[in-house]
């Protein structure tokens, strides 16, 4: 390694690699660190866009250890993750192996399930609101059948954060049905005719030879959708507001809310940081722990 | 040798065009920006700019529509991003929060040199847009609250129409008989300005004190309005709040021939009058009086203008006689100007917008402002909102929502 700048050909290579992704670290430099390292700044300010911002140290992370609404939100953002996040992964999993069959029409049955994930959430949401709205809903519509009484599914604080979980599952079990049949497609043929020879049926052949192996592909989609349910924001926007009684209420959500209605941008950031912290603790966690079921070829 | 300037002259033109491009425009025109929200007042809007135009060559105006929804969100970034539209609509409880922070250009010059004549403009908008003494936005409009209904709703029913005389009881009785069929007989909205409160200020109470620095729900008159305009959601003469969160009442339910009747603001005449119902509007019912809110935009300009002649000379032309009649003869809101709101009542004939908007004034109310942005609002909306979703009892509403919102009033920023 010394001894590169010793030789002028190596030096010249090194010099025009650094050229080539110079404009993607300059764009990155200033767009993301620079943003991120005044974010840190905003964080210990008080600031209304309006007029300078003011020092204020800690104000704003103590605000957030103290105030009530600020855990709820916290607990919410935890709830939602941790029943979207494997409800999710079961219901790609399941089309996923269900499409990877030779079933007649798979690639419509593909490309209907894929086209929630194309479709723009503030317009799934709309089309959502209706079905659940109370009186005028296909939903209750349909249970009104069944003789259940009318369910306000977004005013409820009971069933809100199940109808957003719900909702949020039908968006996005498509993404991850794409990704898990790649990962079906890469398992090699010759694994499932050896256990079949030694007599292991279907449901060996699931347990022992396909989970295992998709298990990479299980580990970045858990990766993945843990950190965008960590940051939902579009949906409960949309249909919520954080509401009711602040059951739908998210970091993000509350972010929003502190930046943009409120403009306190100092604890608009602080709470980002709070998020921050929180997501690259659990990915950590997670990174740490996969030795224990991921399992590469 | 060659390849490397060659290749670092490409990396120049790529870095080159990702800068921002300076639009250096041809003979000096001047391009301003003019924010609005109203998608409805657009097309008079155009009008008024080519008029604009037309009287000050040299000038290009681009009109910006920002809906509602982020119109506010949208400005605050602008001004922090140094980048902030040129002139833009104002309107009361935001006035203040601008005003007191310097981002409003003072037009106080333009009145003191004999530009602007205040005169033709009603007292209390004037008051409502100066700020220390000095005027920072020009009156555009002005809106008030009437009562709208669906004439084909109340002859099915056979109820007969509201009029001036109408009062609280009235209301109940007709919202009763008109609730059938799987409709409403009125939605009881959560709106304030355009629904509860005129009540409150029809019961006698009042929203907030005179300094701005306490809400005064709790007291028993301006409790007692909220409570009669929650009685009709608890008599299911209204849909609740789980209904209308997700369909918008003033929007699709009223419009769409679902609910009869509905308080909305003068703005609203126009989208009426297109709607498929056959829709008329009344004065607002009365109480233990008659009361209306009055409320009216301006057209301001940003004190960081980097053309102040330019965006004075707009609001100057915005406040003028000339675009007030453009504006009236759209239907679409009432100019503040003076004379000018006969052309707004001509334009919707076969509307009783005379006696529900303009006679009004007579006892309308100023819409209560605090010195402190809108959020006290939003805190009592947010209760409201969980009462009329069936989740707070109705008991503690006013209590809740007053400490809800005086905690933001009185908090230090």
């Amino acid at each position: 390694m010394q001894n590169i700048l010793n030789d002028p050909m190596k030096r010249r290579e090194a010099l025009w690699g650094y050229l080539m992704i110079s404009p993607m670290v300059i764009g990155l430099g200033i767009f993301f660190y620079v943003a991120l390292g005044a974010s840190l700044g905003i964080s210990f300010t008080r600031w209304d866009l309006l007029t300078a911002p003011k020092w204020v140290g800690l104000d704003n992370y103590s605000y957030l250890l103290h105030d009530e609404v600020f855990r709820k939100t916290l607990k919410n953002t935890i709830k939602f993750t941790v029943l979207n996040v494997p409800l999710g992964m079961i219901v790609s999993l399941l089309l996923a192996l269900a499409l990877n069959t030779h079933i007649r029409f798979r690639n419509v049955y593909r490309l209907i399930y894929f086209l929630p994930v194309l479709t723009m959430p503030v317009a799934i949401s709309v089309v959502w609101k209706w079905l659940y709205n109370p009186d005028f809903g296909l939903l209750n519509q349909v249970l009104r059948e069944f003789g259940v009484e009318r369910i306000r599914w977004l005013n409820d604080p009971h069933y809100a954060i199940w109808a957003l979980i719900f909702m949020s599952i039908w968006m996005g079990s498509g993404y991850g049905m794409v990704i898990i049949l790649a990962g079906l497609q890469n398992i090699p043929r010759e694994y499932y005719e050896a256990a079949q020879m030694d007599g292991a049926g279907a449901v060996n052949r699931f347990f022992h030879i396909t989970l295992p192996l998709l298990t990479p592909t299980l580990f970045f989609i858990l990766i993945t959708s843990t950190i965008s349910s960590l940051q939902i924001f579009d949906i409960v926007y949309t249909m919520t507001k954080g509401g009711p009684l602040n059951s739908t209420r998210t970091i993000v959500y509350t972010i929003y809310d502190d930046a943009f209605k409120f403009f306190r941008m100092g604890r608009a950031t602080a709470s980002a940081w709070v998020l921050f912290v929180i997501i690259l603790g659990i990915t950590i966690v997670q990174f740490r722990t996969q030795k224990r079921w991921v399992y590469y070829e | 040798m060659k390849m490397q300037v060659f290749a670092l002259a490409l990396i120049m033109v790529l870095v080159l065009s990702l800068a921002p491009t300076t639009t250096t425009s041809a003979r000096d025109e001047v391009t301003i920006t003019y924010a609005i929200w109203d998608n409805n007042q657009l097309p008079a809007h155009e009008q008024i700019m080519d008029a604009f135009m037309e009287a000050n060559p040299g000038i290009k105006v681009d009109i910006q529509v920002v809906p509602w929804g982020n119109y506010w969100e949208k400005l605050q970034t602008a001004v922090a991003g140094g980048e902030a539209y040129d002139v833009f609509w104002m309107n009361g409880p935001n006035f203040p929060v601008y005003a007191s922070r310097g981002v409003l250009m003072n037009l106080q010059e333009l009145v003191d040199a004999g530009n602007v004549d205040l005169s033709v403009y009603p007292e209390s908008l004037v008051n409502l847009y100066s700020y220390d003494g000095s005027l920072y936005g020009i009156p555009k409009d002005f809106d008030t609250i009437g009562l709208y209904y669906n004439v084909d709703m109340f002859d099915d029913a056979g109820v007969e129409y509201p009029t001036a005389d109408w009062t609280w009881d009235d209301l109940k009785a007709a919202a009763e008989k008109l609730t059938r069929d799987g409709n409403w007989g009125i939605a009881a909205t959560l709106e304030d300005q355009s629904n509860y409160w005129n009540l409150i200020y029809q019961n006698g109470g009042q929203v907030i004190n005179e300094d701005g620095s306490a809400v005064l729900l709790n007291e028993s008159a301006a409790c007692d309005a909220i409570k009669f305009n929650y009685s009709f959601v608890e008599a299911g003469y209204s849909p609740d709040g789980a209904t209308m969160s997700s369909v918008d009442p003033a929007i699709q339910l009223f419009p769409g021939g679902k609910v009869a009747m509905i308080f909305a603001g003068s703005w609203m005449a126009r989208t009426y009058a297109d709607a498929e119902p056959n829709i008329n509007v009344a004065p607002l019912p009365q109480g233990t009086q008659r009361a209306t809110i009055i409320h009216g935009l301006a057209n301001v300009a940003w004190s960081g203008t980097k053309h102040p002649e330019e965006a004075q000379a707009l609001v100057k032309f915005l406040g003028s006689e000339e675009a007030a009649l453009i504006l009236a003869q759209s239907g679409t809101v009432i100019p503040a100007y003076e004379g000018m709101q006969q052309a707004w009542v001509d334009a919707l004939p076969e509307m009783n917008l005379q006696e529900s908007f303009i006679d009004a004034l007579e006892y309308a109310v100023p819409y209560p402002t605090a010195a402190k942005g809108m959020e006290w609002n939003t805190k009592i909306a947010e209760v409201l909102g969980e009462v009329w979703a069936g989740n707070i009892s109705p008991d503690e509403m006013c209590a809740m929502a007053a400490d809800a919102a005086n905690e933001v009033l009185q908090a230090d920023e």
